[in-house]
């Protein structure tokens, strides 16, 4: 084999290795799964039933999470029909991509790969 | 081959640099952005020598091209662009022991590569730039050539990690 295939293999795994930025902090993540808990139970999700839902938080940090998980992409409010004053939380393309992964990597972490 | 692709390499990404070095210019030559210098440490972890000499090529083809610059300069930055990535990548593999095909190479020590070749070129370079009165001091464009070249160099590694990954997820996705 070339050597210089053998360097970019290693190279290459280097490169892999590239650290990335975190996508959410610990807060952030665990309101996720809360909500996507309930997004499976109910279907939808009202801000009041998601500042219930993440055990150990606040409402204001609640609230200031789902901010910062409405502008990561994660998450998009939608105007309740009949009710213009409660707003429904849904997941975006993006949530259902973040969970895929996750599901993907525990198959595969099951499966022993 | 190596020696024109990498020569190659380094012209496109010189030449796609030129979208933004009027914005981010500090002086004629230097922005606070420089894609190419990515290619002067992977071209000689790959191909060692081979590598250096497309660095040359590569910088003496974009100096004579676009730049007017004459050919005492043209040939001075060439090899410095060249040299300094060689001597620091040979010593730092030197340093970590890893001669052989660049085995047990961690990000890590990618990351020290890229730092030493940075910092030995920017320092060449600022040496030359000075003893040439291109520069009026020696200090004073080190800064933003270190800054250029080091986001240059982590915006093409970066992209290099998205390729792989893409490639990884459609060789996986082709196994389905």
């Amino acid at each position: 084999m070339p050597e210089s295939y053998l360097r970019f293999l290693s190279l290459a795994g280097a490169i892999r290795g590239l650290p990335s930025l975190p996508l959410l902090d610990p807060v952030e993540e665990r309101l996720l799964s809360a909500l996507a808990a309930l997004w499976a139970d109910n279907g939808e999700v009202t801000v009041l039933q998601a500042m219930r839902c993440a055990p150990g938080a606040s409402p204001s940090t609640v609230q200031r999470r789902l901010k910062s998980l409405h502008e990561k992409g994660l998450v998009t409010y939608v105007d309740k029909p009949g009710d213009q004053r409660a707003k429904r939380i849904q997941p975006t393309p993006l949530a259902n991509e973040y969970f895929a992964a996750l599901s993907r990597c525990m198959n595969e972490a099951v499966r022993g790969r | 081959m190596p020696v024109l692709g990498i020569a190659l390499a380094w012209a496109i990404l010189y030449r796609l640099n030129d979208v933004w070095s009027e914005t981010l210019a500090w002086s004629d030559g230097v922005t606070w952005l420089f894609l190419p210098a990515a290619v002067r440490p992977l071209a000689i972890l790959l191909f060692g020598l081979r590598g250096a000499a497309g660095l040359f090529l590569g910088s003496l083809l974009t100096m004579s091209q676009f730049t007017d610059a004459p050919a005492e300069r043209v040939v001075s930055v060439a090899a410095i662009s060249a040299l300094a990535p060689l001597i620091a990548v040979t010593c730092v593999l030197r340093c970590l022991a890893l001669r052989h095909h660049l085995r047990g190479l961690t990000t890590l020590h990618l990351m020290i590569i890229v730092a030493a070749s940075s910092a030995l070129s920017v320092a060449l370079h600022n040496v030359y730039y000075w003893n040439a009165n291109f520069h009026a001091d020696l200090y004073s464009g080190m800064l933003p050539m270190l800054v250029g070249d080091l986001l240059g160099t982590f915006v093409v590694l970066y992209l290099a990690r998205s390729a792989l990954r893409v490639h990884a997820r459609l060789r996986r996705e082709r196994r389905r």
